[in-house]
């Protein structure tokens, strides 16, 4: 279960989008958030975050590197197997959610989502990590 | 035709939720009060209408007075089952403030509503020959529920569809106000065409107030990639949706966005360009959608 001193990385090409989901992380008690601007500086960023990221929050279609190859390349490193990884995107079309689980995704939001939704994946996917 | 009557489900003192089935349809006429106990049967009672083997369930709303948000679950639920085992959701009896509220809830998609003479065709199974005129409806309804969400659930700014517009190129002379404007490239076997997303200065401000909480007087580069996400997430939206209809096969596309004075829609079409406009809580703004068949 994730708390409020949990480290969160947001990944999104759309800075709006970083704003909107950093607002609503803050909403819901989070202060602890780092943000990148497409997979591969999400990498970059995950890779090198000491303490290490508790949970990512990443867009999909995005230039340069995607959220399915960030997701990919997360659970590469044998470290970060289990780490909760959650899609926003706005691509829900069954062929995606196949890929997404496929690659390993513990939860999917699809925008447009508000506060709300964001929390109840969260807690969820929280919830899964823990009973793990 | 014979109907059989399978279900009567509602117990006393509540009325039943009545179920007729007859042979190609599910006729589902609703009570009154769609109350908690209502919402909780229905989800229940639904999983048996799905094994069905019928490919339309309708939902007759002709004594439905009052729909709260808590009701829509049931309906949304549903609706995503049916698709995923090929049925169709319809409602019929649908009262115009009932209809105009699920539309601006967003949840349009979910009810399907349906007028009595088109229900009696679909049952009868005459079924239009497509036209282009066809896709163009296919096309429009999609992106209209998904700019009404949107704006509803993204951007806190509740907004209705206005009637559709369709011009000529040459008949193009009309020059709305258009402050911010985002455009992204629609290409499928059958059409190629683009989508323009238009708001005024002062629109779009109050939007991204509405969204972000921050005011600002002009549309500068940092205000400029939320117009992008709106469109991109209204786009992702109606893609899904239209995806799931054989001939549509949208692909992901980035828009692209701009800003400043005096921009004018240059769609580069042969044929004709709908126009969308919406009303909003922070003005009046539009879609365009230009398509050429192939």
């Amino acid at each position: 279960m994730f708390n409020p001193k949990s480290r969160i990385l947001v990944v999104d090409d759309m800075m709006a989008m970083r704003k909107l989901v950093g607002k609503a992380l803050l909403e819901l008690g989070f202060t602890d958030v780092t943000v990148a601007a497409d997979g591969a500086l999400g990498w970059e960023a995950f890779a090198a975050a000491s303490p290490k990221i508790d949970l990512v929050i990443s867009d999909w279609n995005m230039p340069v590197s995607t959220g399915i190859d960030l997701l990919k390349r997360i659970r590469g490193d044998g470290r970060f197997k289990t780490t909760p990884f959650i899609l926003l995107t706005a691509e829900s079309e069954k062929s995606q959610v196949v890929t997404a689980l496929a690659a390993g995704v513990s939860g999917y939001v699809v925008k447009p989502f508000n506060v709300d939704s964001l929390r109840q994946i969260i807690e969820k996917v929280g919830a899964e990590t823990s009973a793990a | 035709m014979t109907l059989a009557k399978i279900s009567t489900g509602r117990k006393t003192p509540m009325q039943p939720i009545s179920v007729i089935e007859d042979g190609k349809t599910l006729l589902i006429k609703l009570p009154a009060e769609l109350d908690g106990e209502f919402i909780e049967q229905m989800i229940t009672e639904s999983k048996a209408w799905l094994l069905r083997p019928v490919a339309l369930l309708v939902f007759d709303f002709k004594d439905v007075q009052e729909l709260k948000l808590a009701a829509y679950r049931p309906f949304v639920i549903l609706s995503r089952l049916a698709k995923q085992g090929d049925k169709h959701i319809k409602s019929i009896g649908l009262s115009h403030r009932l209809e105009l509220q699920i539309k601006s809830d967003g949840v349009l998609g979910s009810f399907n509503p349906f007028s009595p003479a088109d229900l009696a065709k679909e049952r009868a199974g005459v079924t239009a020959k497509p036209t282009s005129t066809a896709i163009d409806v296919a096309l429009i309804n999609p992106f209209v529920e998904a700019t009404v969400s949107t704006l509803q659930i993204q951007c806190q700014t509740p907004s209705t569809p206005g009637r559709p517009t369709l011009l000529k190129v040459e008949d193009k002379e009309y020059n709305p106000s258009i402050g911010i404007l985002g455009i992204i490239s629609l290409s499928t076997a059958k059409f190629h065409g683009s989508i323009a997303l238009a708001f005024p200065e002062k629109v779009y401000l109050k939007i991204y107030e509405n969204m972000f909480g921050e005011k600002h007087d002009s549309i500068s580069s940092d205000l400029q990639d939320a117009a992008a996400e709106i469109l991109n997430i209204i786009y992702g939206t109606a893609k899904t949706q239209l995806n799931q209809t054989p001939g549509f096969d949208l692909q992901p596309a980035i828009p692209m966005v701009l800003a400043g004075e005096k921009l004018k829609i240059h769609q580069k079409t042969r044929e004709k360009i709908i126009v969308l406009p919406f009303e909003s809580a922070a003005g009046p703004f539009q879609m365009e959608i230009a398509l050429d068949s192939k």
